[in-house]
């Protein structure tokens, strides 16, 4: 099996499974992403309660791997006056997504109807 | 929903602020306040917010700090990581890693240091883990300040605290308005002989009301109903947990099952929490504890341990002048029996922690000094590198670093050091504590509770934490003085710190020596103390003496002629064992812990006033006792075989007996009352020597001892005299005492070797701290003055060159260092004696109660411990002195 990453011709990229999590809730928060938003998502999809620092961690991750890319927004009054640090998908966080489902798929397949993979 | 304004902890806010790396501090904090004002919305309490801001706070704080962490080796730094004002912590964390670097690089050094902390830590932390359980952390009942024991005491007689007679009890429990409750309880052993083997078995007796204030609640079943407190219906117990377990496999239905105990069948009617324990012994069953009528108008016969439950805001003090003025009232109505006789409320945790607080205090003062004189010694070897690194300091200040700055990251190396140090003295306490109570269990009272707990931990940070300031604070100070010319123009050889580092050092190595000889000299009494010790001769022979104790069941045995035929045949079957020499038995044995203790009356005199009565130890015995256990017979005769029921009643007496009671007068033929049964005359007819029966220390008392066939006693101990190693025979012993009556288990075994060695077991253990702690004292300081001479020696390697290439001879070379060293240890031990002196007179009080024979200023061990720590010193400074005299001149010259 090891063989079948360079039969799909890519580098390999990995994407430990909290930060395929905050990468899904990336582009799910759309043009609002920043750290609340973020964990407010995983939060409603996921069965766990992250915090924020937590996502701050692996948001920093991604951000150096390349995988995210980082625009300042606009300052909120809830926020005291403070700017956002907006987060969004970057072409190599997506073949990162891709490359992952990948693997679940082929790791799933013929595991029956409740494994499989969309 | 009416919901208050708010706004998010400042001082979260603040550290936020403080501590976040400046390109991210805006963002977080915005969507802290967000999520803040998010949570006020959906109307969570005022408190839960805050504590969630916090949380939210810290996990930021330490995403970030692991951020940094992670991306530093593969980056450069920002620009702005260099900035004043940005994050303390990311400062803190590079300074640490630097720090670390450097001790890494210089592993002699950080090993002798660590090693240096973590005894002195590990030491403070091992005795502060002990004294905090014993006067610290509460008792292990609800409400257990309220808890005290009640005690008689006798002054007179010289009786501080003694046990209660039932009647006085009964009238205490029912006259006094200070406390809630009150109750008695004793130990009562049981023969059990429902198992594969007869046991014998420790219960708890209390009266009505024992078991619920202490809060020893049944985990299954129930506990005794008022009416089981009546004699005829008590017999019923509660099983221990432990006890439940082992014999009944933790089977529930035991409930209402019958057990044989004493020959008596006994109704289990609970099964006791396992978490619940009273007192330091293991204990298989509870039983209440019924008072016959007899008993109940005793005042005279004092066997009953008492404990009371103060009532809410009732003080100890109170209860003292309630139960006083009882007592006095008492002892106008019943002046036969309760003249003299006061009463004594003590707080339980004084009661448990006794007579151990004077050690402790001592222990905890040494380990004190012994933390000192690791910080000196740390301090020295951090001013020692610090000259050595003073180029080092001179170019971070030349290229802009403060003062302060400097310091701070000096500090940060010492607080490095310290925790290492600390978590390593942790590990160290946490096994000397476990080895010390695994190797004496019964050592010290709450021995199980004694752990490596929360408090502990903090202590050993907190200690590390003050360590590190300590021997931190004056390097990096004297470090940061460093003047730039001089240590970039010198060539980093010297360093700038020159007169105020050498006289520094000097200093810290004078009063590591003083230091240490008021810890040697307090190591050196106690030695001196316990070796006096073992030389009391405790008036018997030790050597190849075995006890076997047995206790007969009562109803079983009621009858004397019984007892008397069981002790017969045991007795003829032992002396038959090969190995044996010889046989006897006695009620009770010295130093076992047990007593008899009995008033005295004289025919022929006036009796004495009620309150002023004298009295003596109390032995049964068989003719052979003092033959095997070896107590010489100074006058008249021992008993014979023919001393029985229907003779004539005689006594033997302890030749103390004779010099307070017959100091002028022939003993033998003399006649008095006293013992068991007072209504008897006995007639003197031998004198043996004085036996020492509770400890060594004792003074010897008044003792008398009578023929066990006249009063056969259903405990009696056999003593053996073999001929072989005792403990070889015990196995054999058991089995013809089984052989006789094969439902007689048996109580105890041992030889008195280790009876009399374990009795001396707290002064041992005592001895062998102080000496252990004395003697890393020792080692440190003598390191100390090594390292001192040593780095002299190196700093000064031109000079000595210098004089040596003009005619200095290898020996005055070694004479000038030797000197120097033996000036520094002169003054640290003229500091240091005068400390001991003056030490042991503001102590006095404390350690006439742990001296025995010794005075605390004895000029011998003084003497003594100066004199080693003088040829320790001399040692230490001779290896750099041999180096000094091995300087090759043309070579210290050329290093110029």
């Amino acid at each position: 099996m090891t063989m079948s990453y360079k039969s799909h011709g890519a580098t390999p990229l990995y994407l430990g499974e909290f930060e395929l999590l905050v990468l899904l809730a990336v582009i799910r928060t759309g043009i609002d992403a920043y750290g609340v938003t973020i964990r407010e998502e995983l939060s409603r999809k996921t069965s766990r309660e992250p915090s924020l620092g937590a996502v701050y961690k692996t948001l920093g991750r991604l951000e150096r791997k390349g995988y995210v890319s980082v625009r300042i927004g606009d300052p909120t009054p809830e926020r005291g006056g403070r700017r956002k640090k907006l987060y969004q998908l970057e072409p190599l966080g997506a073949r990162a997504l891709k490359q992952s489902f990948a693997a679940f798929r082929r790791l799933t397949r013929d595991l029956g109807p409740e494994l499989e993979t969309p | 929903m009416s919901r208050r304004e708010d706004s998010p902890p400042h001082v979260a806010r603040w550290l936020l602020e403080r501590l976040l790396p400046r390109d991210e501090r805006e963002f977080v904090i915005g969507d802290l306040e967000e999520t803040f004002a998010a949570w006020q919305a959906a109307g969570a309490g005022r408190r839960f917010i805050r504590l969630r801001y916090w949380r939210a706070a810290f996990g930021a704080l330490a995403a970030f700090a692991a951020a940094k962490r992670a991306t530093t080796p593969f980056r450069e730094p920002p620009q702005h990581a260099r900035r004043k004002g940005d994050g303390l912590m990311s400062n803190l964390l590079r300074d640490a890693r630097y720090g670390l670097r450097l001790l890494l690089r210089r592993p002699g050094f950080t090993i002798v240091a660590v090693a240096t902390l973590a005894l002195g830590i590990g030491a403070n932390a091992a005795i502060f883990t002990v004294a905090n359980t014993l006067l610290v952390k509460p008792m292990p009942y609800v409400d257990a300040e309220e808890l005290v024991i009640l005690t008689e005491n006798n002054l007179p007689r010289g009786w501080t605290s003694f046990s209660v007679s039932p009647a006085n009890f009964l009238d205490w429990r029912d006259h006094t308005k200070s406390f809630a409750r009150m109750a008695a309880w004793g130990g009562r052993s049981y023969n059990y002989t429902g198992g594969e083997t007869p046991e014998r078995l420790r219960g708890l007796v209390g009266t009505e009301g024992f078991l619920e204030m202490l809060g020893g609640a049944p985990i299954l079943g129930r506990g005794f109903h008022p009416e089981e407190f009546e004699p005829g219906k008590d017999l019923v117990v509660i099983l221990n947990h432990g006890f439940w377990r082992s014999a009944f496999g933790g089977n529930p239905g035991v409930l209402q099952q019958s057990i044989m105990l004493n020959g008596q069948s006994h109704t289990v009617v609970g099964v006791m929490h396992p978490h619940w324990r009273f007192g330091g012994r293991e204990t298989a069953l509870f039983a209440p504890r019924a008072f016959s009528a007899d008993e109940r108008g005793q005042r005279g016969g004092h066997f009953l341990n008492v404990v009371a439950r103060l009532k809410p805001g009732a003080t100890p003090e109170q209860a003292q002048i309630e139960m006083s003025d009882l007592a006095a009232r008492l002892a106008e109505q019943f002046p036969d029996t309760n003249k003299n006789w006061g009463a004594v409320v003590t707080p339980l945790r004084d009661a448990v922690v006794g007579d151990l607080r004077p050690m402790l205090r001592i222990l905890l003062g040494a380990v004190g000094l012994v933390l000192l004189i690791a910080c000196a010694n740390v301090a020295n070897m951090l001013l020692a590198r610090a000259t050595v690194r003073s180029r080092e300091m001179a170019i971070r200040s030349a290229i802009g670093a403060g003062r302060s700055r400097i310091v701070r990251q000096l500090l940060t190396e010492s607080v490095l050091l310290a925790a290492i140090g600390g978590a390593i003295g942790l590990a160290l306490a946490d096994w000397g504590t476990s080895s010390l109570f695994r190797a004496y269990p019964t050592l010290l009272p709450r021995a199980s509770d004694m752990k490596i707990d929360g408090t502990v931990l903090i202590f050993a940070g907190g200690l590390s934490l003050l360590t590190a300031v300590l021997f931190g604070l004056v390097p990096a100070f004297a470090a940061s003085r460093t003047q730039l010319n001089e240590s970039l123009k010198e060539g980093g050889r010297t360093g700038g710190m020159g007169v105020f580092g050498r006289w520094l050092r000097s200093a810290l190595v004078v009063s590591e020596v003083a230091v240490a000889l008021v810890l040697l000299a307090g190591a050196g009494l106690l030695l001196r103390s316990f070796a006096q010790l073992t030389r009391v001769e405790p008036g018997f022979e030790t050597d190849r003496r075995l006890s076997v104790t047995t206790v007969l069941p009562w109803p079983k045995y009621s009858e004397p002629a019984l007892a008397i035929g069981f002790s017969d045949q045991v007795l003829e079957r032992i002396r038959a064992l090969p190995g044996v020499e010889s046989a006897a038995l006695t009620s009770t044995v010295p130093i076992s812990g047990s007593d008899e203790l009995y008033s005295i009356e004289f025919e022929g005199r006036p009796p004495l006033p009620p309150g002023q009565g004298v009295s003596a130890l109390y032995y049964l015995v068989s003719p052979d006792y003092f033959r095997t256990i070896g107590i010489p017979l100074l006058k008249g005769r021992a008993f014979t075989d023919q001393d029985r029921d229907g003779t004539a009643r005689v006594a033997i007496v302890n030749d103390e007996f004779v010099r307070l009671h017959y100091p002028s007068e022939d003993p033998i033929g003399k006649r008095i009352r006293m013992g068991r049964n007072a209504t008897i005359i006995r007639e003197i007819v031998g004198v043996v020597g004085s036996v020492k029966h509770y400890t060594l220390r004792d003074k010897t008392q008044a003792q008398m001892y009578e023929p066990f066939r006249q009063f056969p006693s259903t405990g009696m101990t056999f003593v053996l005299k073999t001929s072989v190693a005792p403990a070889t025979i015990a196995a054999a012993v058991r089995r013809e005492i089984q052989a006789v009556d094969p439902e007689q288990p048996i109580a105890n075994t041992g030889t008195l070797s280790e009876m009399v060695s374990t009795s001396m077991m707290l002064p041992r253990v005592q001895t062998m701290l102080l000496a252990v702690f004395a003697g890393i004292a020792l080692v440190l300081a003598a390191v100390g003055l090594y390292g001192v001479m040593a780095f002299g020696v190196s700093q000064r390697t031109q000079e000595i060159g210098i004089r040596m290439a003009l005619g200095a001879r290898p020996g005055s070379v070694l004479r000038l260092v030797i000197g120097e060293a033996l000036t520094l240890t002169a003054i640290g031990l003229a500091i240091g004696l005068a400390g001991a002196v003056l030490l042991g007179r503001a102590l006095s009080n404390l350690l006439a109660g742990l001296l025995f024979q010794v005075a605390p200023s004895d000029l011998a061990t003084l003497a003594a411990v100066a004199l080693v720590l003088t040829l320790v010193t001399l040692f230490a400074s001779l290896i750099p002195a041999k180096r000094a005299t091995r300087i090759d001149p043309v070579e210290a010259l050329r290093s110029e």
